[in-house]
């Protein structure tokens, strides 16, 4: 094996009952390069990177490292062999500082032993936080850093240990622009090491950033390994999902009917002020605004979540009481909540369990539930809205974003809502699930639902919204119908 | 461990097509076996180390004190199935037969009507429980202390912290007779975790008492009064409360203020045993059911064998730890 090669891994094979994960898959890794891993969700990137990282055990396949075969049993041994993983949720201790969190383990020891070098530690910290280009206080605890920061910190520990390999999954998700460009820089200071990056994302405007090649997987498959020079978003996304970019925004414009929901004046106790709002059946009225407009605020209003200090809805033309979600979905609102995890799924029961959640009442006979008719429900959502399960029985837990989330709209739909409420639809969701996504939404849009669609991707916003609303502090700064809004005059209202 | 998909849900039911996660449901498969298999060990180890143990006499006097402990234990489970943890049920089922006697004594009422009158306690109780953590906001633990000590003191208040005597044959039929030979302390509990399997795996009331108990946050988003639903636990751990305070009253013949002191970390024990997540979301009243029956048979056989009767405080303590040593494992571990 040439010398650069560091990492090699031919045809592997890894099955899960029902599910093949991936199949004769193959991928390299050179000495001091960044490849991106990228797909869907369930094309199978996860499943490797976990093979590589000692999580899981492959089927079949070989994995080479510098030459040399391995057996990477567990996440120890994959540590011993020089592969750290940096997974998405991170692995931080609040309330220990920035220092001690990057020396976890490797405490230095001082004069009296069973005793911490504090002011040696705090010394090499800085060291190693200034070679890096972060500017931080190595013993502020990590509690006080933002997200990004945290991010960072946790690269920076991984950058003690004589890792070969760093494996990366999703390390943007919670970095703003500025951070993403401290962690390029990071990561360019790794492979002048000759450090191997192993990179997961969904974003293909980054791949194009930082990657030297980018690899796609598909359905467990590979589908092609590049040269991000070579390599256009288009031809991507056509990789990542078998679609060409034009097809991703599927719409065809229903009719709008009669106003369903309506908001007047309405003000909230923690700074929504004077917010006005139509929405009609069959349209898709988008709502655009920056993190802090008060989105997130105005939809938990909206569906009862959050209490109203002045002003009134009116659904179908009635003034109403909307004080709890209870009342919310008795007039027949659903909520699709930005985090699914917390806010929208239980996570001990199955998906159809999930599905009827909110829908009980119709699958009573008697004073027991119909559990013949619930399966039956779940089982036709499952399918309508293709949400990929070995079986209606899983526990939902074990499902991906995409599937998630539709089991969410899943729930609303039987619970027959005809106004739908939602925020961030597509967030952390992958490009084929967000199309489908999009299709969902148009194709209930034709069945007269009215939907209010709370988003900060302005991309989506203005491909699918019959109108866009802006939001900025708490009020409503502008209204844009379809097509007569471009970025700038977007981002213009967005900061009035 | 090749974990995907998950076959076994928190209700502890199997679906019709079991062909995934083999892991997850063989670990909750045999998690039931290793109960039964506890169980069957505890009567071998005490079949062998004396010889009073296995006969069906003494089978009956381990139903008939599980019994009490079991119809408190089925309310606890749903209770905590829900995330509503309740430390007053040792004070309500004191309370309940403390009302009830004084009712059926000094008041002269019918043994039925006081009975029913105590059950009613038993409920406001329960109202009273729900209400501080509800409206108030207080924290469960901290309130049902709170609220234990509160219904103690009253049943010691209108006592005078004296025991009395309540002779009545209208008492004896529900805990100090026997049906076809069977205790009818025992019969009682079956028949009120035969309800609690049915309210919980085939109605609402238990679909929903499991969603706000996996996550109440989502449930509420969902539309569920998750207030009303947890007021509505209360008033049920609170009534099986009251009821086992009535079966110990009838079984005693004797109004005792402080009868079941003590006794609810063995209940909320023998749930936690059975499978219910101290947590919330998860449990059943089978699992309870062998969870009750090793506290029991563990008590009745170091009684047997003449094990001094404070080694049995020390058994149930361990029983306590094992028990939610296992739950965390469970869970994943103390983190």
């Amino acid at each position: 094996m040439p010398d650069d090669i560091l990492l090699r891994a031919e045809r592997i094979n890894k099955e899960f009952p029902g599910v093949k994960a991936l199949v004769d898959v193959d991928f390299e890794l050179r000495r001091g390069e960044i490849h991106v891993i990228l797909g869907e969700n369930g094309a199978g990137k996860s499943t490797l990177i976990k093979i590589l990282g000692g999580v899981y055990e492959r089927d079949s396949g070989d994995i080479l490292l510098e030459g040399r075969p391995v057996h990477l049993r567990d996440p120890r041994q994959a540590a011993l062999a020089g592969i750290r993983v940096i997974h998405q949720e991170l692995n931080l201790l609040p309330l220990l500082s920035v220092a001690e969190n990057i020396f976890l383990g490797n405490l230095p020891g001082g004069a009296i032993p069973g005793t911490v070098a504090r002011g040696r530690m705090n010394t090499r910290a800085g060291e190693l936080l200034e070679r890096l280009g972060l500017e931080l206080d190595p013993s502020t605890p990590v509690s006080r850093l933002t997200a990004g920061e945290q991010q960072l910190v946790e690269i920076a520990q991984a950058m003690t240990t004589e890792a070969k390999i760093l494996i990366m999954d999703e390390p943007t998700a919670a970095l703003n622009d500025s951070e993403v460009q401290t962690l390029f820089d990071l990561l360019n200071v790794m492979t002048s090491r000759e450090v191997g990056i192993i990179y997961i994302t969904h974003r293909i405007a980054e791949v194009l950033q930082v990657a030297d090649r980018v690899t796609v997987l598909r359905d467990g498959h590979r589908v092609g390994t590049l040269p991000a020079s070579e390599a256009s978003p288009d031809q991507l996304v056509q990789m990542m999902v078998g679609r060409s970019l034009d097809e991703m925004y599927p719409r065809s414009w229903s009719k709008v009917g009669e106003p369903l929901l309506e908001a007047r004046g309405l003000c909230s106790p923690d700074g929504l002020t004077d917010i006005s709002l139509t929405v009609h059946a069959g349209e898709i009225l988008g709502i655009y605004g920056l993190l802090g407009s008060g989105r997130s605020r105005l939809a938990n209003l909206l569906f009862g979540a959050a209490p109203i200090s002045a002003g009134e809805i009116l659904v179908r033309g009635k003034p109403v009481r909307v004080r709890t979600p209870y009342e919310a979905r008795a007039l027949g609102l659903g909520y699709l909540p930005i985090e699914r995890k917390v806010e929208g799924l239980i996570l001990p029961l199955t998906l159809r369990k999930n599905i009827t959640l909110a829908s009980l009442d119709r699958y009573m006979r008697g004073l027991f539930v119909d559990e013949q008719a619930e399966r039956r429900s779940a089982q036709h959502w499952s399918e309508a809205l293709r949400i990929r399960v070995p079986s209606i029985e899983v526990n939902i837990g074990s499902l991906s974003g995409g599937s998630q989330q539709k089991t969410v709209v899943a729930r609303w739909l039987d619970a027959r809502a005809s106004i739908l409420i939602m925020n961030e639809p597509t967030r952390g969701i992958d490009v084929g699930a967000k199309v489908e996504i999009y299709s969902l939404m148009d194709e209930l849009c034709h069945q007269g639902v009215g939907i209010l669609m709370f988003s900060s991707e302005m991309p989506e916003l203005m491909a699918i919204a019959n109108r866009i609303l802006v939001m900025s502090l708490g009020r409503i700064t502008a209204e844009f119908a379809h097509g007569q809004a471009s970025q700038e005059e977007l981002m213009r209202s967005a900061v009035a | 461990m090749s974990g995907s998909a998950d076959v076994v849900d928190s209700q502890g039911e199997t679906p019709a097509k079991a062909s995934l996660g083999m892991n997850l449901r063989r670990l909750a498969a045999k998690e039931a076996v290793a109960l039964l298999v506890a169980l069957v060990l505890l009567m071998f180890v005490f079949s062998i180390t004396s010889p009073y143990f296995l006969n069906v006499p003494n089978m009956l006097n381990i139903g008939r004190s599980v019994a009490i402990m079991g119809i408190c234990a089925a309310g606890v489970t749903i209770g905590l199935i829900g995330g509503v943890f309740d430390l007053s049920i040792a004070a309500v089922a004191d309370l309940t037969s403390v009302i009830t006697s004084i009712i059926y004594l000094n008041l002269g009422a019918p043994p039925l009507l006081a009975m029913l009158a105590g059950l009613v306690v038993g409920l406001i109780c329960g109202v009273g429980n729900g209400m501080l953590v509800t409206r108030l906001r207080i924290n469960p633990i901290i309130g049902t202390l709170a609220t234990a000590g509160i219904y103690r003191g009253i049943a010691f208040l209108l006592t005078n912290g004296q025991s009395h005597a309540v002779p009545s044959e209208g008492f004896r039929w529900l805990g100090r007779t026997r049906v076809f030979g069977i205790p009818s302390a025992l019969i009682v509990m079956l028949v009120v975790m035969a309800i609690a399997y049915v309210i919980l795996r085939h109605m609402r009331f238990g679909r929903n008492t499991y969603a706000i108990g996996g996550n109440p946050i989502a449930s509420r988003l969902a539309g569920i009064n998750v207030d009303r639903q947890r007021l509505y636990l209360f008033m049920l751990v609170s009534f099986c409360a009251g009821l086992s305070g009535l079966v110990l009253l009838s079984k005693l013949g004797t109004m005792i203020p402080n009868a079941s002191a003590g006794t609810e970390l063995d209940i909320i024990a023998s749930a936690i045993l059975g499978g219910t997540a101290l947590s919330g979301g998860g449990g059943t009243i089978q699992g309870t059911l062998v969870g009750v029956l090793i506290l029991g048979t563990l008590r009745n056989g170091l009684v047997i064998n003449n094990v001094n009767a404070y080694w049995q405080e020390v058994a149930s303590g361990i029983a306590l730890i094992i028990a939610v040593g296992i739950d965390r494992l469970r869970a994943g571990g103390y983190r």
